[in-house]
């Protein structure tokens, strides 16, 4: 069955809104159950969204871009990619045309259709947190 | 390999198996990807990113774990085939359910498997100690025995002469050294304790070199040296059992004294509780064998055993020709003694179970049959249970479970079944070994060292897999050949099997009664010879008879009228008891084996004889109902200072005086020269019936020759067991130090060399009977199968008039027919296989017409009844309910 593709509205709160009236049932609801993600979850669905990784990609991918966060281990890391295969939220993927041919196991992933609309829904939760008022007030004072 | 790779792959075996099959190498080679970036940073960033990477995996491990069984539940299709250890788990735990579900089924066929294994685990401990062991000795290849024999008899195993021995000793290179041992049981002593108690114990005499070629060292002391090679060297070493026996274990006692014979004896050694004798059997103590010329030492006195090691690099090969020129030499040196005599050497571990080999092999196949028959049988119940489960794989089938899936599935079921057989199989089996040879402890040579090791685990357990394959392979591999589309169809009705099914359960049933019947025969063959030898003609009677020692002390009864004197006395006091017949004495008693062998040399002749050697005392010959054939018995006239007469045996007086002149002619042996008073009837010497050339000489005349231990035999109406009693105070008022030794009925003394035929009769009967059973239930079985699986058809039969007998007949043909032709080729099997018995069977052939058609019979019969009692359902059949169904 196929997902619906939420991602072709972009403005926030709206869409928010929409979610989770519209599809009350089915997906959107699978979607929240997802909710909220721990950061390195969402570093991850984050990172495979747009792009196929490997496992070490993951990571240097992960250290390049959230520089803020805590580097990812492969423990971790594994642990998640692992989860999120059972649930459906990643997918294997074939190696890019473009890969170095070594004799290490290098399997890519990439985020399925569900996997992107649980990292949007995560963003947007997020933004919607931090563009409250209470939130930039907090960001606002200085000490 | 790398120490963090180590611990990296250490971590991963935390993980759930399957999640650690999926992930294990793309991990590592993600950790040397992230490793090869560090190294840039240098050694320290390295450990610290292998660090991280070790915790990062020691702490997901628990939540993979929940994770992995959270998400099992969801996606079952994880436990799919591409698990394979999981779909083993998951097969047992079914397996164990559904033998669960069915208790009888698995109790029969579990119980069926622990008989054949247990047998076949008993045999093989036996095999494995008695056979396959080596000896318990350093290097024990290096170690031979050695036997005197003749250029004409090259295949005797006779004693040896000390004088021979010694220059085997000195001139032979290819052994390193060589043991000389008195063997003769006889030799015993009495060992007096320190409140005056007496009692006897085994002594052997044995030379300085005979604990190191057996490379054994004493624990405690010394052995003896070739300078106390004397007569009578008040010294000896004590076995573990009695140095605790005595002296408690104490270390002290090296140097002490022990009354032997009424003899004070040094202790000067004593000797390792490892330290088994398999020449001689358990030996109580050791003295020194005395080797210097003269005395009981000349070429003509064959009295000592010998063993010896092979020089390092030698072969027996070798040493067999260095004796042998020697022997050749020594014939030429002395004509007299020596002329045509040879040293046999052999292997001393064939020489030890040499005898019981053959035996333990007949035992072996046996028991394989046993575990081959119960196989069959096994195999038939699991066949018919997969007929009846034919729906239920029909259904995985339809449902798309693999062939193999299926067939793993069945194998399962059937290695637990033998796995759970082999268990129980094995405590039977342990029960039964220590049963059979607390029977017949004679039976077998090495029979105290039978023991359980793991090389019998092994047997074990390579015994259950082979099994469970030999009786679930082919019921499995066939189970899963259904066709869902006709089992499904079918299975309203109950599933009748395919024809090639109902043939391979006949194959089954004819096999088992083929493989009953050549053991039956087996067993029967072996019963006859055993009833055979207990026919045997002797050539004296043994019922009534009573047999014990009287071993008198050398110190107190120190000449020989002395000795005479006693013995007198005693038998007077027996033959004055109510009851007593005959009262007779004698050194060695008949059809217990070889004793004392002097040459037998006629005065004027040429060469010597081998004779067997009996001193006789009393009614000796009355006693044993040996008649008088020429001349006189011994009486009491024949005194110490009157000329030395002797009797000879009937075959000896044909071979050397076949004219008849044999009374009154004189001859030479053991030093001294003797007058033949009469000729007696021959007796067997060995129980098997075999003669020998017999020489017997009167202890009246013939005490001062050595203290000579006398077998009494008593004959009498009492029990033997009152007879014993009133013989042992009767001694004892006499002299209180004296004990009747070794009391037996004469009956007993021979059961003893029987003691191997029972053993295998015994044996081979229960497996006989274990497999008649068998087949028994198979035939059973089946007719019983064919009947409910042919209700329909025989209601059908009974409803357009055929009768009961008819039917009765039909159903009985089905498990007759294929046990008749078992019961052929069992025929034709047994007549092949008779050959093998022959090493073991006596008095009968192997291949005896009589037996082989009782066991026929027998086997027929309980085929018929088994057969019988199930046919009879057939005729109760309700031909409307039958049809109705």
């Amino acid at each position: 069955m196929k997902l619906p593709s939420v991602h072709r509205n972009h403005s926030g709160e709206a869409d928010i809104q929409y979610l989770s009236a519209t599809y009350i049932e089915g997906y959107v609801s699978d979607v929240d159950r997802f909710l909220p993600l721990s950061p390195a979850d969402f570093q991850v669905l984050v990172l495979l969204s747009n792009r196929k990784l490997h496992g070490y990609g993951l990571v240097q991918a992960s250290a390049e871009e959230f520089p803020a966060q805590s580097p990812l281990d492969l423990g971790t890391l594994y642990r998640i990619i692992s989860r999120m295969l059972d649930d459906r939220l990643i997918r294997e993927v074939k190696a890019p045309d473009d890969t170095p041919a070594d004799r290490r196991t290098r399997r890519y992933y990439q985020a399925t259709e569900a996997g992107r609309a649980v990292a949007r829904a995560e963003a947007f939760r997020l933004r919607a947190l931090l563009a409250s008022p209470a939130t930039l007030d907090l960001l606002a004072t200085r000490r | 390999m790398n120490i963090g790779l180590l611990f990296i792959r250490g971590a991963l075996r935390l993980y759930p198996a399957a999640w650690r099959r999926r992930f294990e190498d793309e991990i590592i080679d993600a950790w040397l990807d992230e490793r090869e970036a560090a190294a840039r940073g240098g050694r320290i960033v390295v450990w610290r990113s292998t660090g991280r990477t070790i915790t990062g995996l020691l702490k997901a491990a628990v939540p993979v774990h929940l994770q992995h069984r959270a998400a099992r539940r969801v996606h079952p299709e994880l436990t799919s085939p591409r698990y394979p250890m999981r779909s083993v788990l998951i097969d047992l735990r079914y397996a164990l359910r559904t033998l669960r579900k069915q208790p009888g089924f698995a109790a029969i066929a579990i119980l069926t498997l622990a008989l054949g294994i247990g047998a076949n685990t008993a045999v093989f401990s036996v095999l494995n100690s008695v056979v396959l062991s080596p000896l318990p000795y350093a290097d024990p290849h290096q170690l031979v025995r050695l036997y005197e024999a003749r250029d004409d008899e090259p295949g005797m195993r006779n004693f040896l002469t000390v004088p021979d021995l010694v220059d085997v000793r000195e001139e032979v290179r290819a052994f390193s050294s060589v043991g000389i041992g008195y063997t003769y049981e006889a030799i015993g002593g009495d060992l007096t304790s320190d409140d005056g108690a007496t009692r006897r114990i085994r002594l052997m005499p044995v030379s300085a070199d005979y604990f190191p070629t057996l490379r054994a060292t004493p624990l405690l002391g010394r052995s003896f040296t070739r300078e106390e090679e004397v007569p009578d060297l008040p010294r000896v070493i004590l076995s573990h059992a009695l140095w605790m026996n005595v002296a408690g274990g104490d270390s002290a006692v090296i140097g002490k004294a022990v009354r032997i014979d009424g003899v004070s004896m040094e202790v000067i050694g004593v000797m390792r509780p490892t330290f088994h004798d398999v020449v001689a059997g358990e030996i109580d103590a050791w003295t020194a064998q005395n080797t210097a010329d003269g005395g009981y030492n000349n070429r003509d006195n064959h009295y000592v055993t010998a063993i010896a090691r092979l020089a390092p690099g030698r072969s027996i090969a070798q040493a067999q020709a260095e004796v042998d020129a020697l022997m050749r030499r020594l014939g030429e040196q002395h004509p007299n003694t020596n002329d045509k005599r040879r040293i046999r050497v052999l292997p001393l571990h064939e020489d030890v179970v040499g005898e019981s080999t053959s035996a333990i092999y007949i035992l072996v196949g046996a028991a394989g049959l046993v575990l081959l028959i119960a196989c069959l049988n096994v195999a038939n119940l699991f066949i018919s249970r997969a007929v009846a489960r034919s729906q239920e794989t029909a259904v995985r089938t339809a449902l798309g479970a693999a062939r193999h899936r299926l067939v793993t599935l069945r194998l399962t079921e059937s290695v637990l079944v033998a796995a759970m057989g082999g268990a129980i199989g094995s405590v039977l089996a342990s029960l039964g070994v220590r049963a059979l040879l607390s029977v017949s402890p004679d039976a077998l040579a090495r029979a105290e060292e039978v023991s359980f090791d793991g090389r019998l685990l092994l047997f074990g357990i390579a015994l259950t897999l082979v099994t469970s394959v030999l009786f679930g392979g082919w019921p499995a591999w066939s189970a899963s050949r259904v066709d869902p589309n006709t089992a499904l169809r079918d299975g309203s009705r109950g599933n009748t099997g395919g024809r090639g099914e109902r043939r391979g359960r006949s194959a089954l049933v004819a096999s088992q009664v083929t493989v009953a019947i050549v053991l039956l025969s087996g067993a029967g063959m072996l019963l006859r010879s055993f009833i055979e030898r207990q026919r045997v003609d002797l050539g004296f009677t043994t019922d009534g008879l009573t047999t014990f020692q009287v071993n008198l002390p050398t110190a107190r009864y120190a000449d020989g009228p002395a000795r005479v004197r006693l013995h007198d006395v005693y038998q007077d006091r027996l033959r004055a008891l109510p009851g007593v017949q005959q009262v007779g004495a004698v050194s060695w008693l008949p059809g217990n084996g070889g004793h004392y062998q002097w040459g037998f040399r006629k005065v004027g002749a040429e060469g010597s004889a081998a004779t067997q050697i009996r001193v006789i005392d009393g009614d000796y010959l009355a006693a044993f109902g040996i008649a008088i054939r020429q001349g006189r018995a011994f009486s009491d006239a024949d005194r110490m200072d009157s000329d030395s007469v002797a009797l000879i045996s009937e075959s000896l007086a044909k071979r050397l005086y076949a004219d008849g002149s044999a009374v009154g002619s004189e001859f030479r042996t053991g030093g001294r020269q003797f007058t033949i008073a009469g000729v007696v009837a021959d007796v067997a010497y060995q129980a098997n019936g075999s003669r020998a050339d017999m020489v017997y000489l009167s202890h009246d005349q013939f005490a001062n020759n050595r203290n000579w231990a006398l077998t009494y035999v008593v004959r009498s109406d009492l029990p033997a067991g009152t007879m014993i009693d009133q013989a042992r105070q009767a001694l004892g008022a006499i002299d209180r130090e004296l004990v009747v030794h070794e009391p037996r009925t004469m009956n007993g003394v021979l059961a003893r060399h029987r003691a191997r035929e029972q053993f295998m009769t015994l044996l081979v009967g229960a497996f006989a009977a274990v497999a008649l059973t068998l087949a028994a239930v198979g035939v059973y079985g089946v007719v019983s199968y064919s009947v409910t699986q042919r209700t329909h058809e025989i209601g059908v039969r009974l409803a357009l008039g055929a009768r009961p007998a008819q039917v009765r007949l039909m159903v009985l043909a089905s498990g007759l027919a294929p046990a008749a032709i078992g019961l052929a080729a069992g025929l034709a099997g047994a007549v092949a296989l008779g050959g093998v018995l022959g090493a073991v069977t006596f008095g009968i052939s192997p291949r005896d017409p009589g037996v082989l058609a009782s066991v026929t019979g027998a086997l027929a019969l309980v085929v018929l009844v088994a057969g019988w009692i199930p046919s009879g359902r057939a005729t109760r059949v309700d031909p409307l309910q039958s049809m109705r169904r």
